[in-house]
């Protein structure tokens, strides 16, 4: 090989070298770019000062995820889980109505004779009273942890975080219907239909959704607009299993002869109060005096 | 009571909890639970990437959050046995895309054939050597740190297809399916993504008096002709 015909063979090649160290130049001229650079220090200069190029690359970009993000994403697929469960189960129960229907329509009344009626009109009812209450257990278990709940984990300061966050970036709702809501109420434990209806400030209700705290349990998460476009989050939760306790970074206060405890995290105005055995927390931009009224009305 | 007196046993015994769910379901839950362990085994990726893209590690942990949820919500999409990640990554993209760039990423500036050989800008490999650490042979921080100054400074269309294939080895295809472009658009936006960098990492060198601002490449810079070449080769063979 001549070295004229050896520079001139460099110009192709260093054109083609990026896309040989990128494994994609077709075999052909792979060997032909391989053999070149077995015969040229200059080419294989230029392919290790690409080589060094992309580790340092691969150094700059690549990085853990940060453990608080991680927490985040799986309480997002447990969420994601939760409502396409909640999804399936409606579809079930709709097909099962609609076949029942059409069985009734197509047979119309059933011969049985009479004596076995009450005895298999006893069992139906037990059939359904068990099946009923074994498939809430079921689906309750299902979305719920398998990890026994250790209320002495979850801390209130922790969930407090949750909430703000939800408050700070919302999550697209579930549902806008107020009355559609009702569906978080097996998965929460507490009912919550009423609390969708809640006006704060003249205000309306935008939507609503299911939400995994800490892995441990669900809270539902109601978003309002008030008449002043103040985005309100209202959180609605089972104190037996997210219990309110000792908030550090909130105060206790009466309102209407009820404790409350109010507070600012992460720059948000933060209301919390346990009536019953349901939680409510407020998160919203409003002021201390207002969040403690609103969560006051709240759980009237 | 007539509802029930219709219903199947089946029926009754499945509400009775007798009856185990069917084993399609099964199936299904079990390929759920691996769909999410396999994602969640690229989290790390995804959010590597997404704070290149956003160059904001808030704007990131955003990024991957809805990409994580669109992924849940089309999982049924994605045909086991291929690429999890660039399927992942094309996810990521078309959100990043939507989200801060209503337009779609910008056209090229010039389209056409690039008559510019890789060794504008280039600097050897010993003046690099001499831009490393003797310890660990990897570029000194001071040069990385540069290096990085360069990545986040390219236009975006360069910058994901650099990381895309520098850092995360997808193929040309897999990125033309991420970026939602055609091959030879990857190849060109990689070819002037690693050119610019390339050039800072020069300019770097010269600013250090490490080469002198008139080193010229030791390639010749005769305008490069496929076509020539080949009717050389041939005549040659």
């Amino acid at each position: 090989m001549n070295a004229r015909k050896l520079e001139s063979d460099c110009v192709w090649v260093r054109q083609s070298l990026d896309t040989f160290a990128d494994g994609e130049l077709d075999p052909g001229h792979a060997v032909d770019v391989e053999s070149h650079l077995g015969a040229c220090p200059a080419c294989r200069d230029v392919l290790e000062t690409e080589h060094v190029r992309r580790r340092a690359l691969k150094r700059i970009v690549r990085r853990p995820t940060p453990e608080g993000l991680r927490a985040q994403v799986l309480a997002r697929i447990e969420a994601e889980r939760a409502s396409e469960k909640l999804e399936e189960r409606e579809e079930r129960d709709a097909r099962e109505e609609r076949d029942a229907r059409a069985e009734e329509d197509t047979k119309g009344p059933r011969l049985v004779q009479l004596r076995y009626t009450a005895a298999l009109a006893a069992a139906a009812g037990l059939a359904l009273a068990f099946g009923t209450s074994r498939q809430w257990d079921t689906n309750f278990r299902e979305v719920m942890p398998d990890h026994p709940i250790d209320a002495s984990v979850v801390s209130f300061d922790n969930v407090l975080d949750d909430f703000v966050a939800m408050h700070a970036s919302p999550i697209p709702p579930e549902t806008t219907d107020p009355d559609e809501v009702a569906k978080f109420e097996p998965w929460v434990g507490v009912p919550i239909r009423r609390t969708a209806k809640f006006e704060p400030l003249g205000g309306k209700f935008n939507g609503g959704r299911l939400n995994q705290v800490r892995t441990h349990a669900a809270a539902a998460v109601l978003q309002y607009q008030t008449a002043s476009q103040h985005r309100v989050t209202v959180y609605v939760f089972n104190t037996h299993t997210i219990p309110i306790r000792l908030p550090q970074r909130l105060q206790e206060r009466m309102v209407q002869q009820r404790p409350v405890y109010v507070g600012r995290v992460g720059g948000y105005s933060v209301a919390a109060l346990d009536r019953e055995g349901v939680g409510y927390a407020v998160a919203s931009d409003l002021d201390t005096d207002t969040s403690a009224r609103l969560i006051a009305s709240v759980a009237h | 009571m007539p509802f029930f007196f219709a219903k199947k046993p089946d029926a009754v015994a499945q509400d009775l909890g007798l009856a185990a769910p069917s084993r399609g379901k099964r199936a299904r839950d079990r390929d759920a639970d691996r769909f999410e362990v396999e994602m969640l085994g690229h989290l790390d990726t995804l959010y590597a990437v997404s704070c290149r893209m956003t160059r904001s590690s808030t704007e990131a942990e955003d990024l991957v959050q809805d990409t994580i949820v669109k992924a849940m919500r089309a999982r049924e999409q994605f045909e086991p046995g291929t690429n999890l990640k660039a399927w992942l990554l094309r996810i990521l993209t078309n959100t990043f895309i939507n989200k801060y760039r209503r337009g779609g990423l910008e056209r090229d500036l010039f389209d056409g054939p690039d008559a510019e050989s890789l060794t504008e800008g280039w600097i050897s490999a010993s003046t690099l050597r001499s831009m490393r650490d003797p310890e660990t042979l990897a570029l000194s921080s001071i040069v990385e740190d540069e290096l990085a100054k360069a990545l986040d400074a390219l236009p975006d269309e360069f910058r994901i297809a650099v990381v895309l294939s520098d850092v995360e080895e997808l193929s040309y295809k897999e990125i033309a399916d991420v970026m939602g472009c055609p091959i030879g658009t990857v190849m060109s936006r990689l070819h002037r993504g690693r050119k610019l960098l390339q050039k800072a990492l020069r300019d770097h060198a010269v600013a250090l008096g490490i080469v002198p601002e008139t080193e010229t490449p030791s390639a010749p810079s005769a305008p490069a002709d496929l076509a020539e070449y080949r009717r050389r080769k041939r005549g040659v063979a």
